[in-house]
């Protein structure tokens, strides 16, 4: 298959690279060092197996290559035969690559060698062959032969990129018009030493190659009926999928370090850590437990002892007391439409999946014309089409919505999948209320209405003001996983050195453009000046001073239920509403409330006994014994002991016969805090 | 798994919406309720009964931690301490037993009707609301919900019996108990709210806005039931967050995930060798691979390899990694509407709406932000973090229509639905395909095609999910031991005869242009590789066995395993052992039995020797 790669940076060493040139401050060297680490980084992150690299050096100081035996071959060196990157050797190497004391090394001469070490490394096989060549190319180039060997490249089908450091408009030099010519019958690629930068500077995506995860038929009619029904055969590629960060593996902190941390022979990808090569591998134990409720005690099982079921309710249906196949549905395979709908009738925010592109089948030239003379149709009728899609037979279907869409000049079909009735949650909200009077609400309308209009993002003067283009999703990047790739980039080469901030390109969305803000400054204003921090401390309801936004502001429905929802204590405090009931949220200071009205008295000892029921019942058994208090002092002081001890006698009958579950023990509760019958001592002397 | 928290911002909120509630029906039982309202429609009572057991049957399936009760007031016979009160169930979780059990009530009505004779004494609602509120508060931190089903619109005979209630009324409110009341018509006359109910409710409950009354009739049923779902409806919130206009300006807002792929619930782990079955619940521990000991949780690390090399952090260091602020909705600008693309798509939507919490006025920015970019077709673009530790994202800001028109459920919200955009890395590249030129006559004839199969609309809630229900019918059978009923009608498939009388002549007119022109480009040994390759798939269709399946799925339960006459020409049509295996073990050991056939062993061998003893019959 075609994606595996085979990269060899050739890498120019020579004495003038070490030096700074038109007032950079870096060498270009350095310039030609940012573009190779970044590129070298991102394939040690994604550490593919198919990946590999080799790094030949020329005007080195040393010559070590096959064709060494040669004269013209000398000053070139290969550092790193072509193999998987691997972090500790190019760590190791990393000095090796500075600027030599020599301007001896051919060009031409390098670019052979590297391609012998690709031509060696992938044979025959499908490789995608690429030669990148960073140099400043100055001294002199030996062009001799240079149509054979561009013809080989040519025709081998090996990719050269030249980076060239040097800056061709400040600098030129003899050999450049035969190198770019040279270049060109390569079919190679040429960075400028700006393109350079910019290359190393752009975030890096990871390409995941396309495969299809559908092939079938697209129909329309009953498929079994081939004269009354289209097909069309299709296959469908993910198009949208959401990239995951980085995958990590746990590491066990504890364990001494590990011969060799670097990992240098750990030949594995990363997703297969070879267990038992370090002692800091950490592996997981799975048991199984179950319950006894019986015993109320926990047992671990075997795993052989188990079956898989299903639970219904609290009852358990092992799967394999009946078929399995019970379960499952007689559905075929396929893509049947059954109808279309204009395009309004499918809101973006129905949808509910990643969507997937759906194109005819790789080389049936035949139905290509179909689907898209189908498509076309939709475009121009401007429906969409809604459809039933079973991938595997036996599966559930699913509801697609298909929509017309032209991918690089290509008809074919986006696809999205679309809420079933149980996929909709019932919640119910009132309508919006849209403001056309009032002049505060009219106010507030007028300062969104010229908020937005000044944060139009398209606004060619809030564009110039941008570093960035437009928000569009293809600009925007994964935040997370670019954020984790770049610490651990970064950590791996600076372990000690604080993390860097995110990368320009990962925050520049994350706020409005500075110039829409300045725009919108004034409406912002009028805003806050009309929004108002709640403090839930102080009392809800200001009185005087700011009446006229209340009233024009009027209380919101959720005001209403911020102040239902409030305790009762601070709802009483802030109203002064009378207390009419004995609150089982505040049981006491209710019932206090309650006799405070000397008519009161009989409804609220009855009431606080039937609130001690309930916080028994629930359980609240620290408010249930002040609420007993209360209404115990309460019946020696207004003289109603015998209601508080019939009522007690018959509450110690209804605990000792278990009727509250939830307030074990309170029966000797009762006794400890003398809570039962009140006796003639108490009683005060009258 | 590290990358958990960067899966669905929905998963991580489950717990929210599933809250579990505490459901109580208490249904008042007196002469009127047990008048069948015609000679084929039940009587209140038990069309209430019905709706509690299909409540119930439900419930087990979406929320099966739900506790579920039924209390009967009003009759002679009495349950428990409390006189005219009877309890069919005491609160909690359903299991099959207790399902069983409230089926025999609702389907077998006129069995137990004896026992829920009315009581001479009229109705104690009072009495019934204060027990109710003994059973429903068994069970702390769960929401709680009481249905009060009745046909008497003056429940209070007297003033001590109205203050009575009155004080009930407080007491449920207090107590935080959702009183949702089903008034029902009584057969002498339609039920008045005015007469006692608005002002009992207006303490009591507080959506007292809507009150659910059910008419007399045959749809009673059904009205209830809807009643009921209608009723169920949550009101909280799953996510709140600011949205910042401005770093100065922002309002509250609450995130709702109306959208929510439900799936078929997953097996479990049943221990099977105890007395009776019981769920194994997986754990698991990290230990050290070499010294196999128990790792405490800040031994372990996260590594990520870089080039073969290790790079680890702790987890503090990966929680400051992957902090980029607290829950926000950050409006960075607007865009016309058209600049969203269909595929910009990868979760299902979340649905926002304001609600001062501590910004006084959210409400009404809220409302006109709305307006504006209704009225000027533009969408927001924002920076969205859903909650602590929640992957950010880019979103779109898309305001909902005013319209209100009700599609049958679905009654889109009014507010902005809050749209997942996909990044640079979520894009996939697709393998070129040749470019085609669409043909004049194949378009004029898709576009009839088009135009002729016009859905009338769509809206979530339009298609159930055949997949999901079949799964629980079958689960629902197995649990209940009911007979596993027939396949279910497959309403997802196309109206293919519809389809074919209302666009047939183009569908053919199409095809054979198509031909005509995969005639015309093609040689003639490519052609016929062509129409091998085209009616293949159709051919592996129509001659798979599934069709097939189908109709033996539909026969076998419809079909009386006690006659043998019936078993022996199922056998001679070779369907005997697919029909078989619809059956019970129980009844399969039956037909063994009645034959002297062994009936020892598994279900497969019991079927395999019924069938060798039909084809020698």
């Amino acid at each position: 298959m075609a994606d595996k790669k085979c990269t060899v940076y050739l890498l120019d060493l020579g004495n003038d690279m070490g030096k700074r040139y038109y007032g950079r401050n870096e060498t270009d060297l350095e310039y030609q060092m940012t573009f190779v680490w970044n590129s070298l980084s991102q394939r040690l992150l994604e550490n593919k197996k198919t990946d590999v690299i080799g790094i030949v050096g020329f005007k080195t100081d040393e010559s070590r290559n096959d064709l060494v035996e040669q004269e013209a071959y000398w000053n070139i060196a290969v550092f790193y035969p072509i193999q998987t990157a691997k972090f500790a050797q190019l760590q190791d190497l990393r000095p090796r690559l500075s600027a030599s004391k020599t301007m001896q090394g051919d060009l031409l001469s390098a670019i052979v060698v590297s391609f012998d070490l690709i031509g060696r490394y992938c044979k025959a096989n499908k490789w995608t062959k690429e030669l990148f060549i960073g140099t400043g190319a100055r001294g002199t180039i030996d062009f001799e032969d240079s149509d054979g060997i561009a013809e080989q490249i040519a025709q081998h089908d090996v990719h050269i990129t030249l980076g060239l450091t040097r800056d061709l408009k400040l600098e030129r030099h003899t050999y450049d018009n035969q190198l770019l010519q040279f270049l060109e019958k390569c079919n190679g690629k040429l960075l400028t030493a700006q393109n350079l930068m910019e290359e190393a500077q752009r975030p890096p995506i990871r390409k995941v190659k396309p495969v299809p995860i559908f092939r079938g038929i697209l129909s329309l009619g009953n498929p079994q009926d081939p004269d009354a029904s289209l097909a069309f055969p299709i296959e469908r590629y993910p198009y949208t999928r959401i990239a995951k960060p980085p995958v990590s593996t746990a590491f066990d902190a504890s364990a001494k370090p590990s011969a060799d941390p670097s990992g240098a022979d750990n030949d594995e990808v990363m997703s297969q850590p070879n267990l038992g090569m370090h002692s800091d591998v950490v592996s997981t134990i799975r048991t199984y437990v179950v319950h006894d409720p019986v015993k109320d005690e926990t047992f671990e099982v075997d795993r052989k002892d188990l079956e898989s079921g299903y639970s219904y309710g609290r009852t358990i249906i092992p799967i394999s007391s009946t078929d399995e196949d019970i379960m499952s549905l007689d559905t075929q395979a396929g893509l049947e439409v059954l109808g279309f709908a204009p395009k309004s009738c499918f809101p973006p925010f129905y949808f509910m999946s990643e969507t997937n592109l759906i194109v005819n089948k790789k080389d049936d030239e035949q139905t290509a014309t179909q689907l898209t003379s189908f498509v076309e149709a939709m475009i121009q009728e401007d429906r969409y089409a809604l459809a039933r899609f079973v991938n595997k037979n036996h599966n559930g279907p699913i509801l697609l919505v298909l929509i017309p869409h032209i991918e690089n000049g290509t008809h074919c079909l986006i696809d999205v999948q679309l809420p079933y009735a149980e996929d909709v949650r019932a919640f119910s909200f009132p309508s919006l209320e849209h403001v056309t009077t009032g002049e505060e609400k009219m106010r507030v309308q007028n300062a969104v209405d010229a908020y937005v209009s000044s944060m139009l993002l398209d606004n060619p003067a809030i564009q110039q003001s941008s570093k960035a283009p437009v928000f569009e999703p293809q600009f925007s990047y994964s935040v997370m996983r670019h954020r984790i790739q770049q610490a651990i980039q970064h950590y791996a080469f600076h372990p000690n050195a604080p993390l860097p901030e995110p990368s320009p390109y990962l925050v520049h969305y994350t706020h409005a453009p500075e110039a829409a803000l300045r725009n919108a400054q004034d409406a912002l204003n009028t805003l806050q000046g009309v929004l108002e921090p709640i403090v839930h401390e102080a009392p809800k309801v200001e009185p005087a001073e700011k009446e006229s936004q209340v009233s024009v502001l009027s209380i919101s429905d959720a005001e209403i239920e911020a102040m239902l929802n409030s305790t009762a204590e601070e709802q009483l405090e802030t109203e002064k509403e009378p207390v009419l009931h004995v609150s089982a949220s505040d049981p006491v200071y209710t019932f206090y409330e309650l006799i405070k009205n000397p008519f009161g008295l009989d409804d609220a000892i009855t009431e606080m006994e039937s609130a001690i029921r309930l916080l028994l019942t629930e359980g609240k058994l620290d408010s249930a014994k002040e609420s007993l208090i209360a209404l115990r002092e309460t019946c020696i002081r207004e003289d109603e002991s015998e209601q508080y001890n019939g009522f007690i006698v018959e509450l110690q009958n209804e605990l000792i016969s278990g009727k509250y579950q939830n307030a074990m023990n309170f029966e000797q509760l009762i006794l400890q805090q003398h809570l039962g019958s009140i006796s003639f001592d108490e009683l005060p002397m009258s | 798994m590290m990358a958990s928290n960067s899966e669905n911002w929905v998963d991580e909120s489950e717990n929210e919406y599933g809250k579990t509630y505490a459901i109580l029906f208490v249904i008042e039982v007196s002469p009127s309720m047990m008048e069948p309202i015609s000679d084929v429609d039940p009587c209140s009572l038990q069309t209430a009964l019905i709706c509690a057991y299909q409540l119930a049957a439900q419930k087990v399936i979406s929320t099966p931690n739900d506790l579920i009760g039924v209390l009967l007031f009003g009759t002679e016979e009495a349950t428990g301490n409390a006189e005219n009160e009877y309890v069919i169930l005491p609160m909690d979780m359903p299991d099959s037993n207790r399902l069983k059990h409230l089926k025999h009530y609702a389907n077998d009505f006129d069995s137990v009707k004896q026992s829920l004779r009315p009581s001479s004494n009229p109705p104690s609602l009072s009495h019934a609301l204060y027990s109710a509120s003994i059973m429903l508060t068994t069970t702390k931190n769960i929401g709680q919900r009481l249905f009060l089903i009745t046909d008497n619109d003056t429940p209070a005979w007297d003033s001590s019996q109205k203050n009575a209630l009155m004080q009930r009324a407080k007491d449920l409110k207090d107590m935080n108990i959702d009183l949702c009341p089903i008034f029902l018509d009584s057969p002498a006359h339609s039920f008045n709210v005015s007469n006692f109910y608005r002002e009992f409710l207006s303490i009591a409950s507080r959506n007292h806005e809507t009150i659910p009354q059910v008419q007399r009739g045959q749809e009673q049923l059904n009205n209830m039931l809807h009643a009921v779902r209608a009723l169920q409806k949550p009101r909280r919130a799953q996510f709140h967050f600011n949205m910042e206009l401005s770093d100065n300006v922002k309002i509250n807002v609450e995130g709702f995930a109306i959208f929510r792929r439900l799936v078929p619930t997953k097996t479990t782990w049943v221990y099977t060798k105890g007395e009776q079955f019981a769920i194994a619940v997986p754990q698991s521990t990290q230990v050290s691979f070499e010294t196999k000991r128990v790792l405490k949780k800040d031994e372990i690390k996260r590594a990520y390899m870089f080039g073969g090399k290790q790079v680890v952090f702790s987890q503090d260091e990966l929680s400051k990694i992957r902090y980029f602020g607290g829950p926000v909705l950050r409006i960075i600008g607007f865009r016309p509407l058209t600049t969203y693309k269909s595929w910009m798509n990868v979760k299902p939507s979340l649905f926002i709406r304001a609600k001062s919490i501590d910004i006084k006025g959210s409400e009404l920015v809220f409302s006109a932000l709305h307006a504006k970019l209704l009225r000027d077709n533009l969408l927001g673009i924002g920076w969205f973090i859903a909650e602590q530790k929640a992957t950010p994202c880019f979103v779109a800001i898309i305001a909902t229509p005013t319209s209100t028109a009700v599609l049958d459920d679905f009654v889109l919200p009014q507010g902005f639905f809050l749209i997942q955009l996909p990044t640079a890395d979520d894009i996939r590249t697709v393998p070129p395909r040749t470019k085609a030129k669409p043909d004049n006559t194949l378009l004029s004839g898709f576009k009839q095609i088009v135009r002729g199969i016009e859905l009338r609309s769509f809206y979530p809630g339009k298609y159930s999910n055949i997949a999901l229900q079949w799964h629980y019918t079958i689960l629902q059978a197995l649990a209940l031991d009911e007979p596993v009923p027939s396949q279910l009608v497959d309403t997802t498939l196309p109206k293919y005869a519809a389809i074919e009388k209302r666009v047939g002549p183009f569908i053919k007119q199409v095809n054979g242009a198509a031909n005509r022109i995969s005639r015309a480009h093609t040689s003639p040994k490519a052609e016929t590789q062509e129409t091998v390759a085209a009616s293949e798939p159709r051919e592996i269709r129509s001659s798979s066995s599934a069709p097939k399946a189908k109709r033996i799925r539909t026969q076998k339960s419809n079909f009386d395993y006690s006659d043998d006459t019936v078993l022996k020409s199922l056998s001679d049509s070779d369907m005997l052992a697919d029909s078989l295996k619809g059956l019970k073990v129980v009844n399969l050991k039956e037909i063994a039995k009645r034959h002297g056939i062994p009936t020892s062993g598994k279900k497969s061998m019991l079927i395999e020797a019924i069938c060798r003893y039909f084809t020698g019959y």
